[in-house]
């Protein structure tokens, strides 16, 4: 379903929502401000519409712990920054990560991504192993995390501050692999057409997740928690996050 | 002691591991795909140099991996590990090999050690198929014995498993089954790489006359390889405040690590509460209390506050933390409080710490990089690694180190051909026709018989102590977390969370136990009302006066004498007390 959204900072009154389920329900405790981002497939916020299967997981899953929320949309970054200054805001779906652990709190996974790395369309680059990719530069989505990932193994690694760039700057050969989630890619290859074929290797596996700041209160978590789990326990909702796995 | 494998001798692995390297050459003879074989001779010939196996053994070993995995031929795999040297050598040489020779694809991604617990976490809660395979520390054996997510390894061999495992297995050449077994001596995890922690120092600095005569006049004993705690902090007060130069470099009398990460947990879960004297005597660990402080009844945690019968705020915890504490803020360099597990590594071998007491031997291909000064021309070490340190309150039998060992780690919830697949790869990387090779790369030895190899003599006066570490005693009486901790991933980040603060002063050493221990107590708690575990689930008991528990035998124990004189040996005597 589909959501309208204001221009800039944009609220989703969904508190009613969690209220009209009943016992359960923390009516007493402030709404918890979620952020999140455009995020093809997995979450479209553009055109004043908030949409995309992780929207609907978030919905039923505040839902069944019956803990009150709003959404908003914000570019990556702020999110993430406000969700580690602000009490009571949490962000989705980042990658959860190592380095990001001790930062936030965590109610996860929401997503189980992969990446791969793609040549551009009518090249074939064989690639067996992530090793054979150390002799090409590699195209990353700046905040993506994997061009840390791929950085810090000593890959050659051309940031792109836009997700959308990454096709059209590999068909112009500013680099020669470009990196990306498979689902995106999937969903950058249907809107844009650019042509992008099969990945040559899928290397990497993430939990996207969503991150809480420290002071969320920790019934709210547990019960998110618990209803996360009891919605995985359910094939239906289990495969929309399994994503087509393997 | 016996090994808790009764189930070996009655099962039929032990006639699949009886059998001979002699039928090698009948395997050899089979029809096999030329192409494959080519592989397998070209891996041999190229890679899989020097073995414990002869080249023809090595060859029928691969042999049998070409045509156990014919059915899984095309088939992807993914699977997962931390990043040290040794799953670096596995993801980037052997899941080619392992490729080019059977056919079956691996994809082996290496990432943190916190998210590899994350995602295992999250396919043991959730059954989503992240991945086909883990290597997992064995210090989960108390959450997979206890969930009944995990495939039991022995009875997999002994069934559904008996045409994808190998013949030449030899279950009894690994050192750590003990650690990757259950109570119920059932084998959950295959060993894939085994490191310890180990007290690491200069040998060549603690032998230069001047050095050694200069702390005998100020400290009244000699220097060398210190026996406690005392004594480890005399010389890192001696190189620290009073050498602080040598060969015109600052240098420093301990390194650690304190920044707020997940590692942080780490370094004090891997027992260094144990080092201290917070647990009780004797092997398995744990009996009734561990190096965690947790207190178990038969096989039921009951607690891990002092209320409880724990030991986890005890005075000796107390101890170990403060002494954590003072020896990073006065000894360390500042850079360490804001290092964590990885990053505080690079400081040894920049050749400007005196001694580590809590320092990781995956960290050794880390020294043996050309370019830095802790070898000598010859290319001996000018390090040696020596038993640990222990505390005013450790006693003979309590634990005495850490020993980490990863272990390959299937999931009861696998698609059976990915289970097999994953299978076949986690013992082709432990295969003996290139684990001696592994073991010489990685340095993290999992089989007896590359440890007791030549190669391995000859390596030796590389590596410090290492394989004299191995080839004793000191392998067994090392050990993971046990069994006392029913859920590893839930319990683990408590360790961090609540003893972070007191790095950078904002709660006191005695607050911030009696924090851990409650949220300790409290997490187990929850963990039995959430009904995820088959069996020995925690069953906490009323809280009593502090006074009561510490009247009782055993741990924990009240305050005692917290600065015991200093003593140390020269390394010899030292490393005689592994034998």
């Amino acid at each position: 379903m589909a959501m309208s959204v204001l221009p800039i900072i944009l609220r989703l009154a969904l508190l009613g929502l969690a209220v009209l389920l009943g016992s359960a329900v923390q009516a007493d405790q402030a709404p918890i401000r979620l952020l999140t981002f455009n995020e093809p497939p997995w979450v479209e916020a553009e055109g004043g519409r908030v949409q995309g299967p992780t929207i609907e997981l978030i919905k039923q899953l505040f839902a069944r712990a019956g803990v009150p929320y709003g959404i908003e949309v914000l570019p990556l970054k702020r999110a993430l920054q406000a969700s580690l200054k602000q009490p009571g805001t949490c962000v989705f779906p980042i990658e959860r990560s190592q380095e990001r652990e001790t930062s936030l709190r965590w109610i996860s996974p929401l997503v189980v991504s992969r990446y791969g790395l793609y040549a551009p369309a009518g090249h074939e680059v064989r690639l067996q192993t992530l090793e054979d990719a150390r002799p090409y530069s590699i195209g990353s989505y700046l905040g993506s995390g994997l061009g840390e990932y791929l950085l810090k193994r000593g890959f050659s690694v051309i940031e792109v501050s836009n997700a959308k760039l990454g096709p059209n700057m590999l068909r112009h050969k500013r680099f020669d692999l470009w990196v990306s989630d498979t689902r995106s890619a999937q969903a950058l290859v249907a809107t844009d057409n650019s042509a992008l074929g099969q990945p040559s290797l899928v290397f990497l596996s993430t939990l996207r997740a969503m991150g809480c700041h420290p002071d969320t209160p920790t019934s709210s978590l547990e019960l998110l928690h618990s209803a996360l789990l009891g919605l995985l326990a359910e094939p239906e909702w289990r495969a929309r996050v399994a994503n087509d796995l393997p | 002691m016996p090994l808790p494998f009764a189930w070996l001798s009655q099962r039929v692995l032990w006639g699949l591991l009886a059998t001979s390297l002699s039928s090698y050459p009948l395997l050899a003879q089979e029809a096999l795909p030329k192409e494959q074989l080519a592989q397998a001779q070209s891996w041999i010939a190229k890679e899989f140099q020097p073995s414990t196996l002869t080249a023809a053994e090595q060859l029928a070993e691969m042999s049998w991996f070409i045509r156990a995995a014919a059915p899984y031929r095309g088939l992807q795999i993914r699977v997962v590990s931390e990043q040290i040297p040794t799953h670096e050598y596995e993801s980037k040489v052997l899941a080619r090999a392992f490729a080019d020779i059977t056919g079956i694809q691996v994809v082996h991604e290496i990432t943190g050690e916190d998210d590899v617990v994350k995602k295992l976490q999250a396919q043991m809660q959730t059954s989503l198929p992240i991945y086909d395979g883990y290597v997992n520390d064995s210090d989960f054996i108390g959450s997979h014995f206890r969930m009944g997510k995990t495939l039991v390894l022995s009875d997999y061999m002994a069934g559904a498993g008996r045409e994808v495992t190998l013949p030449t297995l030899d279950l009894t050449d690994f050192m750590g089954l003990r650690f990757t077994s259950g109570p119920d001596g059932k084998l959950y995890q295959l060993p894939d790489q085994q490191f310890a922690n180990l007290y690491w120092y200069r040998h060549d600095w603690f032998n230069r006359p001047e050095l050694k005569q200069a702390f005998a006049q100020r400290y009244g004993y000699p220097l060398g390889v210190p026996q406690n705690w005392r004594a480890y902090e005399d010389i890192a007060e001696f190189f620290t405040e009073h050498v602080r130069e040598l060969d015109g470099q600052r240098v420093w009398g301990h390194m650690d690590y304190g920044r707020m990460d997940p590692s942080l947990g780490w370094r004090f879960s891997d027992a260094w509460l144990g080092l201290a004297g917070v647990g009780d005597p004797g092997l398995p660990n744990g009996l009734p209390v561990d190096d965690w402080g947790i207190r178990v009844d038969g096989c039921h945690p009951v607690g891990a506050s002092v209320s409880r019968g724990g030991a986890l705020d005890s005075p000796a915890a107390i101890y170990a933390m403060s002494k954590y504490k003072t020896w990073l803020d006065r000894f360390a360099p500042p850079e360490a409080r804001q290092m964590t597990f990885n990053s505080s590594a690079e400081w040894v071998p920049k050749g400007q710490i005196a001694q580590q007491i809590f320092w990781y031997t995956a960290f050794v291909p880390d020294l043996l990089q050309p370019g830095n000064a802790l070898h000598n021309p010859d290319g001996s070490a000018r390090w040696r690694v020596a038993p640990s340190p222990v505390g005013a309150y450790w006693r003979p039998g309590m634990k005495s180190g850490y020993q980490d060992v990863g272990a390959w780690t299937l999931l009861t919830s696998t698609a059976a051909d990915r289970q097999a697949a994953a299978w076949l790869y986690a013992q082709f990387t432990v295969a003996k026709t290139l684990s001696l090779r592994k073991a010489l790369v990685g340095l993290t030895p999992v089989r007896l018989s590359d440890v007791q190899s030549q190669a391995m003599s000859e390596a030796a006066p590389r590596l410090g102590g290492l394989v004299e570490f191995y080839r004793s005693r000191a392998r067994d009486v090392w050990t993971p977390t046990g069994t006392n901790v029913p859920d590893y991933a839930a319990l683990a980040a408590l360790w961090w969370q609540q003893l972070g603060p007191l790095v950078d002063g904002r709660q006191t050493v005695a607050s911030s136990l009696h924090n851990l221990a409650s949220q300790m107590d409290l997490e187990l708690a929850r963990i039995a009302e959430r009904g995820h575990l088959q069996r020995c689930e925690p069953r906490l008991g009323p809280p009593q006066g502090a006074a009561y528990w510490l009247a009782q035998p055993g741990s924990p124990v009240p305050q005692g004498d917290e600065q015991p004189a200093g003593q140390t040996l020269t390394y010899p005597e030292a490393i005689g007390k592994w034998q």
